[in-house]
């Protein structure tokens, strides 16, 4: 029985631990668009590596000073939180974000 | 000619340069064009992905998109040499013009756009340069040349007329020689004094001296001396002849002469050999030490004629044959005997060699 519930919490934190529990879930409870965000992020980091590293930054330490949002859209969610994911899953879900929308295989 | 030369050359250089420039200009606002035109596509497809994801195209240009880690997005380009630091380059034909994004429109930094290079562009600037270039070329050097010829005309005629003085020259200078020559030997020397004969015989070698310089002179006046007569003669005859010309010259210097001479016969202007031994002669008493020796040998078909002289260094004996060099500067003279000797044994191809050691002598070889 013990070992029952261990497994059941068990996977439900590894379900939980995932792309569309981290981010989606929130951003559709907030009226955020994901995709809008990834563009936005995309237009004022640029490469690869320069984005996962800071929006990881930015999701740690989310202000209006550096955020890519425009101010009035960041005007309607003040004030910023940092996201409470560990630092492991919160780069998992930052690649899995990339690769939703990866450019570079998309275009044609 | 070689000033006029890279004159031209520097002025097409820089004619090229700035050709070049106005090219690489006309193809930098042409594609500056196409950038920008290229950014506005890239933005709307920025704002309208992933429902649209296809990359812009266009006829005129090809076009690649480059992150700012130099990572590459997409590309049409036909290319493959990218370079990430140059504004404008040119690679297998194209022309690369490289725009740097300040916003990354679907990631891109860098936005590469590509052209056909234009060559006839390029060929137009190199025919210009060609059809000016040799054009400016030949005219320079006709101007040269005539500009030359104009500089050089007076000195030509200061030439003739100096050619034409010493010729008139020359010519009076026999009679007064002569007179000397023919009055000295016909002055009755039994009732002159010991001192006065002196006297008389240095006239004598003095105007003897004249007549040479008289001779060499009318020889190289001598237009062509391939219209002097054939004649047949015994050389032998003619050196005993010569050297007792010059005997008083040898006494004055107590030079001592040694002959061993054969029976060699010659064909040629027999007056034109006289002018060669006598040169060779003359040089072996002038730069002979007093008290020297001078040797004559004529065997068939070689004449020797040594002297224990001062003798010439090695670097001088090429240049001896050449006109107005002399031994050294101690002697006078013209320096325009040995080339003589040396024109004459050209004339009837004799071989003619000069070996010499400092302070041991001279040696004059003329081969048949
Ligand atoms: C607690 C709710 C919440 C969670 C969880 C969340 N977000 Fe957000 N996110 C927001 C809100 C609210 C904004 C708008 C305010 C802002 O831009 O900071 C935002 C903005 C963003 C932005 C724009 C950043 C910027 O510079 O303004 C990005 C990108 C983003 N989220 C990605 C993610 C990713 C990836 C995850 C999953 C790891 C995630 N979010 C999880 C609420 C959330």
């Amino acid at each position: 029985m013990v070992r029952r519930v261990l497994f059941i919490i068990f996977l439900t934190q590894f379900l939980k631990a995932d792309f569309t529990t981290d981010c989606v879930a929130c951003h559709i409870q907030k009226r955020v668009d994901l995709r809008k965000t990834f563009m936005n992020a995309l237009l004022v980091y640029g490469g690869e590596n320069n984005f996962k590293t800071a929006l990881f930054y930015y999701c740690k330490n989310p202000q209006p000073m550096t955020s890519v949002m425009s101010e009035e859209f960041l005007k309607k969610h003040l004030p910023l939180t940092p996201i409470q994911i560990d630092d492991m899953q919160l780069k998992k879900d930052i690649d899995e974000y990339w690769k939703r929308y990866k450019i570079k295989e998309n275009l044609k | 000619m070689l000033l006029i030369t890279t004159l031209v050359v520097a002025v097409s250089i820089i004619y090229y340069n700035s050709n070049i420039e106005r090219i690489n200009l006309q193809y930098k606002s042409l594609m500056q064009e196409f950038a920008s035109l290229q950014i506005k596509r890239l933005k709307w497809l920025h704002n309208h992905y992933p429902k649209y994801n296809k990359y812009p195209r266009d006829d005129r240009y090809n076009s690649a998109i480059y992150d700012l880690e130099h990572d590459l997005i997409f590309s049409t380009l036909k290319s493959n040499k990218i370079n990430f630091n140059k504004k404008l380059y040119f690679s297998d034909g194209y022309a690369i013009y490289v725009e740097i994004l300040s916003d990354y429109y679907l990631g891109a930094k860098y936005l590469f756009i590509e052209v056909p290079k234009n060559g006839s562009l390029i060929a137009k600037v190199y025919k210009n340069i060609a059809i000016y270039g040799i054009s400016a070329l030949i005219i320079l050097y006709l101007l040269g040349y005539y500009l030359a010829k104009l500089f050089i005309k007076p000195m030509k005629d200061s030439i003739e007329l100096l050619d034409c003085f010493i010729k008139d020259t020359t010519h009076e200078i026999n009679t007064p020689i002569s007179i000397i020559n023919s009055n000295i030997e016909m002055l009755k020397k039994d009732n002159l004094s010991q001192r006065d004969l002196k006297k008389i015989n240095r006239i004598k070698i003095a105007s003897r001296t004249l007549e040479n310089i008289y001779k060499d002179l009318k020889f190289s006046m001598l237009e062509n001396i391939d219209k002097a007569t054939k004649d047949k003669f015994n050389l032998k005859d003619l050196i005993i002849e010569r050297v007792e010309y010059f005997a008083m010259h040898m006494e004055s210097k107590r030079i001592t002469k040694e002959l061993d001479l054969k029976d060699f016969i010659v064909e040629g202007n027999r007056e034109l050999f006289a002018r060669m031994v006598d040169n060779i002669l003359s040089n072996a008493i002038k730069y002979n030490k007093v008290g020297g020796k001078i040797n004559i040998i004529l065997r068939e078909k070689e004449l020797i004629i040594e002297d224990s002289g001062v003798g010439i260094d090695k670097k001088s004996i090429a240049e001896i044959f050449n006109r107005y060099s002399r031994f050294n500067d101690s002697e006078g003279g013209f320096g325009i005997g040995l080339s003589i000797v040396k024109k004459i044994a050209d004339f009837y191809k004799l071989d003619i060699k000069v070996e010499s050691k400092i302070n041991e002598g001279t040696r004059f070889i003329i081969r048949w």
